[in-house]
């Protein structure tokens, strides 16, 4: 691994939004907005129950991970996208950067603008709405880690489906945390899911995460094995969509794909 | 530690300088010492480069530039002290790009049909053919985004296949249809591409390279608000970057101005010439072929039909320019007999 060649990749992105409001400003305005809109759900719903269940630290806190997550993702994706849209892929690849500094370089994007993101919903969802962190108690970081590393296992998966199918399939890529948002069981219990779809669900790490923030916010003891089960599917799945990515590298270098990389030649 | 030193007192421009990585002793020294004589330097007793430098300038009664450190392409632990050579004419060394038997496929469509050619330092070679001859596709392999069917590639003494990353860092290209990205500035995408070739003295080099380019007064430009020149400048200077051994050049004058071109062919060659990068250089524009190559090769479907001097191939062929002659190749590329010489 050569640093100077990883770091390229994250100076690059600084360029960009360095010089970009376009760039900057969806970095912290979309999850404001989320966090506008679901703290203030989360407020009504807390006034018309007759429970002691905590909506926001439950509801508020799990769009604030999911939103977290989605960032993840993204920051992969659209650093990936960038060299797409700017059609630099021989102009990169052509170096002697390797797919593992490239791929590296992408996820220390990620983790750069998600912070950012994350940074600005924790600020927004403590000081408007009184989400405490320490609700979550010693459970708080392996959450974050396992969304972390599942953001990033699939901001992996998507490059790869758009390095295969063509620059038009990011529009396969934008939905994805949506299509999965249901099983992932941020909004509601597992136990709300028909069986089939629980399946679906116990294979998604995040779906563990949010089980284990209700059951801490609802002052129950979560598994830590189940946590760790959680951990392992995550890091499983980082190490499936790379080894998908390296094959779709290893089949564009074999066709042509990356020398001629646009819209047109691959659709 | 400076062991030899070969001027050439007919041309009293170049001036090589045999240079140990580290000062040596005993056994090495005595094998370093017989290693240059059999490749004809005179040795000298061990002394510091700098009185060597001040050898040379008494050979030759003008200034050099010294290179540290090893030669880059073959690992030779040559340095070489020169100004700017008037000849291009390569002396005989390893090759800078070795290409042996190379052949592409796509399904049954046969792209590149093992094909074998080299390009020495200091060369600039021609690859010509009609569009889809499998130039691009010869130049994407080189350039390892491409993978060959069969055949090897080397770049010095480096496999590209084998040690892709070693190698491609002594390659670069610049090419009409890989511009450099438009929304960064001319001195970002050079930070960029800097650090993914490894250059380490970059603000030294970036001056070097703005002044060789006269990209001065657009170094906080970004590349898209560029004309189609500058943009091509701005292409080369990111292909001399790293400084490669070998230079791949897809057509890099297309779509820029006669006076333009014939700057940028100047500074192509007064590269070369200087630091003993091998060029392979397409254009459709048989008169900068003719001024700017030492040799060409004529790819027709896949495979190499001819090979020479561009200057003498098409009277060695009955036709009297290399235009002509590309069309008789372009147009009847498997008749080569009604063109024997």
């Amino acid at each position: 691994m050569n640093f100077a060649r990883i770091a390229s990749i994250p100076l690059r992105q600084f360029y960009l939004y360095r010089g970009s409001a376009a760039r900057v400003v969806p970095l912290f305005a979309w999850v404001t907005i989320d966090m506008v809109l679901w703290g203030f759900m989360s407020k009504f719903l807390g006034s018309l129950a007759h429970t002691s269940y905590r909506f926001v630290p439950a509801l508020l806190g799990a769009v604030l991970f999911w939103d977290f997550m989605t960032r993840v993702m993204q920051g992969v994706t659209t650093a990936f996208f960038e060299d797409v849209w700017s059609r630099n892929f021989l102009n990169v690849f052509a170096t002697p950067i390797t797919m593992p500094e490239y791929i590296a370089g992408l996820l220390f994007t990620s983790v750069a603008t998600s912070l950012v993101g994350l940074a600005v919903m924790i600020a927004v969802a403590t000081a408007a709405f009184g989400l405490n962190f320490a609700s979550y108690g010693a459970m708080l970081l392996p959450f974050v880690l396992v969304l972390f590393l599942n953001g990033m296992a699939l901001g992996i998966l998507a490059i790869a489906i758009v390095l295969r199918f063509g620059p038009a399939a990011e529009w396969f890529i934008w939905p994805i945390p949506a299509l999965l948002a249901p099983f992932a069981c941020v909004y509601y219990p597992l136990s709300t899911l028909p069986a089939p779809m629980q399946w679906l669900a116990r294979l998604l790490p995040p779906s563990y995460v949010f089980e284990g923030m209700r059951a801490v916010v609802s002052g129950h003891r979560f598994n830590g094995e189940l946590l760790a089960a959680a951990f392992a599917l995550a890091v499983a799945y980082i190490l499936l969509a790379y080894w998908i990515f390296a094959s779709v590298f290893r089949h564009a270098v074999q066709t042509g794909l990356i020398a001629r990389y646009s819209a047109e030649t691959v659709s | 530690m400076v062991l030899a030193v070969r001027v050439d007192r007919q041309e009293q421009e170049r001036v090589q300088l045999a240079v140990t990585p580290r000062p040596q002793r005993g056994a090495d020294l005595d094998r370093m010492v017989g290693r240059f004589e059999n490749e004809g330097l005179q040795t000298a007793p061990p002394m510091r480069i700098a009185t060597c430098v001040g050898m040379a300038w008494a050979f030759c009664g003008r200034p050099f530039v010294c290179q540290k450190g090893l030669h880059p392409c073959t690992g030779n632990p040559y340095d070489c002290i020169r100004t700017p050579m008037r000849s291009a004419a390569p002396t005989p060394q390893a090759p800078v790009l070795r290409v042996e038997d190379l052949s592409k496929h796509y399904g049954s469509v046969q792209a590149v049909k093992s094909i074998s050619f080299h390009v020495c330092p200091g060369e600039i070679v021609g690859l010509l053919g009609v569009n889809g001859a499998g130039k691009t596709t010869t130049i994407s392999m080189i350039l390892g985004v491409l993978e060959p069917t069969a055949g090897s590639i080397h770049i010095g003494s480096v496999d590209l296949l084998r040690h892709r990353s070693r190698a491609l860092s002594s390659t670069n290209f610049a090419a009409v249809y890989a511009p450099l990205p438009g929304n960064l500035t001319v001195y970002e995408n050079l930070r960029v591409f800097a650090l993914l070739y490894g250059v380490h003295d970059f603000p030294a080099r970036l001056q070097s390279i703005l002044d060789t380019f006269d990209l001065h007064r657009f170094r906080n430009t970004k590349c898209g608000l560029l004309s189609s020149g500058e943009q091509t400048r701005v292409g080369l200077a990111k292909a001399m970057l790293n400084r490669p051994c070998v230079l791949l050049l897809d057509e890099p004058t297309a779509s820029i101005d006669p006076a333009s071109a014939r700057d940028i062919r100047s500074t192509i060659r007064s590269f070369a010439a200087r630091t003993r990068t091998g060029v392979l250089w397409t254009s459709h524009n048989m008169y900068e072929v003719e001024e700017v190559c030492s040799r060409v090769m004529f790819l027709s479907q896949g495979e190499i039909i001819l090979e020479g001097d561009p200057r003498t191939l098409p009277a060695q062929y009955g036709k009297s320019t290399l235009e002509e002659l590309f069309i008789s190749v372009a147009r009847e590329p498997l008749d080569l007999g009604a063109l024997q010489p």
